[in-house]
């Protein structure tokens, strides 16, 4: 049919032995290994191409060279393949010093499922001791620790990296006032940068009279200092916020009057916004959460007896909630009422993982509910959406708007060297 | 279907062989490097692509002329494209480096997305013999750098 158009040539171009008629039919020349050289390649083709190779891989391609090491540990690469979306969960176990008193040392180790059994790695990633941290959240790679104190410590790590950082301390001068603080990290695409928020109580002064109100920092990882700005959360919010589409979520407080809205904030304008709930069932706050589904926001349902549903915001702009996952829990583990759940994040292979006070369940749909045991105590199980950012070289490039190139240069022993320039002023 | 014929416009490329190819304008026009050259009146009716040849033109021609018709199901493209980047890595990476020059970008991610399912729970010995790859650091330097993450290490496809 649409040969009809194309010219006798062309027709029979698809042939070779036609177009080659002295050649031999097997492309010796290009069968032959050296003509794959990855370091003849362009360098944005190998970020391509790397960026779309799982984490695991990376972390071992390392050790190729010189080159592909420094590669792999670059920020444009950690932003980029943080862009493609593919690679899996990674579930992390963190065994809390809080619930025990013989330690102070928080370690976090790497999960697997092994039978009926969640199996830590022999070693933990990372360990730190500091006392009266708990995770937080994560980001892009990140995970954050929050210390309850006056002081408001924030420590954030790769643990993939095994890297941690402690960000400068927050001194907000109310005695009168209650600690309460809540954090958010997210990444600002516009300028590739980390932001940690704190929102905090501070006082207002009306007229000469006192009373309560909502302040915001904003912290630029790798920098020194926390900003205030003037956006503050039109509701008071609650929960600790999950990170999808360029924004932080909170769900608001639900003793408030307004709890039929999340709270978002905008990492790159640094502004709040609200958004409107998933069409669920019931509006009672004790049947739902937000919950981060691999870089994804969720909103979980739990208010039916034998099901629990998960809706997934779909579109940002305009918002769209999709009923994305129905996980059927009835028989063989019926119960009054699915309270006690709570969606942890996306497993492996498609499965989802769910907390109760029994312990931890991962549901496929089609084997359905199946509790695991594990090994440790005194700890809890998060998803982590891994990332290879570095936070000892993300500190370095993260002041300048930067515009990389990679140059292969001949050393003299034959050993391509990689150099990396960092441009202030092509970008 | 074949809306007839009279009007179709036809634009000849030159390859690096001195082959030449005449194809449909509206198939050659998803390449942004042969559009810019052709909305730039730069291009005569020959347009010379010295950076390709027809070993590999023949083939993302094959893949222009699917992609341009749209009465092909989003299903039935993803099944050519799959069947598409089946080939030698030698040849995956020429058609990578005609699209990059040609600019072609799904054909350009497809082929990227290729060589990275070859790479992905190989060892970094099959990278460096399938790659050539001159490993620089020394016995300790790499014993360093995979001890910095040997959760990394556990699992590695057979070779």
């Amino acid at each position: 049919m649409k040969e009809n158009n194309e010219t006798t040539k062309h027709k029979s171009s698809t042939m070779s032995s036609i177009l080659y008629p002295n050649e031999p039919t097997t492309d010796i020349i290009n069968d032959h290994p050296s003509r794959i050289c990855m370091d003849e390649l362009p360098l944005d083709i190998v970020f391509n191409i790397f960026s779309r190779i799982p984490l695991k891989s990376l972390f071992q391609f390392r050790c190729v060279s010189r080159p592909w090491c420094n590669i792999i540990d670059h920020p444009y690469l950690a932003n980029m393949h943080i862009e493609q979306v593919g690679d899996e969960p990674t579930p992390i176990l963190v065994f809390d010093p809080r619930l025990t008193k013989s330690t102070m040392t928080m370690s976090l180790y790497l999960l697997k499922e092994k039978g009926e059994t969640l199996e830590t790695s022999e070693n933990p990633l990372l360990e730190f001791d500091l006392k009266g941290y708990c995770f937080t959240g994560s980001c892009n790679g990140l995970q954050y620790f929050t210390e309850g104190g006056d002081e408001g410590c924030v420590i954030v790590s790769n643990p993939l990296r095994e890297e941690f950082q402690r960000l400068p301390s927050i001194e907000i001068q109310c005695p009168n006032l209650p600690r309460w603080k809540t954090y958010g990290l997210g990444f600002d695409i516009s300028t590739n940068t980390f932001k940690m928020i704190c929102v905090f109580f501070r006082e207002l002064n009306f007229g000469g009279s006192s009373c309560y109100g909502l302040g915001t920092l904003v912290h630029t990882v790798g920098t020194n200092t926390w900003k205030e700005i003037d956006e503050v959360p039109t509701y008071p919010i609650y929960c600790t916020p999950v990170f999808a589409h360029g924004a932080l979520h909170w769900l608001v407080d639900p003793f408030s009057d307004f709890d039929n809205f999340i709270v978002s904030f905008d990492v790159g304008k640094e502004k709040f916004d609200l958004i409107p709930y998933a069409n669920l069932q019931s509006k009672d706050f004790r049947f739902f959460q937000l919950v981060d589904l691999n870089g994804d926001l969720g909103m979980t349902d739990l208010s039916y007896d034998t099901k629990i549903e998960i809706w997934v915001m779909k579109d940002y702009v305009p918002k769209k909630w999709v009923k994305e996952y129905i996980l059927y829990i009835g028989a063989p583990c019926r119960r009054p009422d699915n309270r006690h759940f709570k969606v942890v994040g996306l497993w492996k292979n498609g499965g989802i993982l769910l907390k109760s006070y029994e312990g931890y369940f991962i549901y496929n749909q089609e084997t359905g509910l199946t509790w695991y045991s594990y090994n440790r105590v005194n700890s809890s199980v998060y998803i982590h959406r891994g990332g290879l950012i570095s936070l000892s070289k993300y500190v370095v490039v993260s002041l300048l708007f930067f515009y990389i190139y990679v140059r292969y240069c001949d050393t003299g022993n034959n050993a391509a060297e990689c150099v990396v320039v960092l441009d202030t002023n092509l970008h | 279907m074949a809306t007839t014929t009279t009007e179709t416009k036809m634009l000849t490329l030159c390859t690096s062989d001195k082959q030449q190819f005449q194809i449909e304008e509206t198939i050659a026009l998803q390449a942004v490097t042969i559009r810019n050259m052709v909305e730039d009146e730069c291009a005569s009716n020959v347009i010379p692509l010295p950076n390709v040849n027809s070993k590999i033109m023949i083939q993302i021609i094959e893949y222009l002329k699917k992609h341009v018709d749209s009465s092909v199901s989003k299903e039935d493209m993803e099944k050519f494209d799959s069947a598409f980047v089946e080939k030698k890595l030698s040849e995956i990476f020429d058609i990578i480096l005609a699209a990059n020059y040609l600019n072609i970008k799904n054909l350009l991610d497809i082929c990227c997305q290729r060589v990275a399912d070859v790479m992905k729970n190989k060892s970094p010995e099959w990278v460096r013999r399938t790659f050539n790859i001159v490993n620089d650091f020394t016995a300790e330097e790499e014993a360093k750098i995979r001890k910095e993450h040997e959760w990394a290490f556990e699992g590695v496809d057979e070779d």
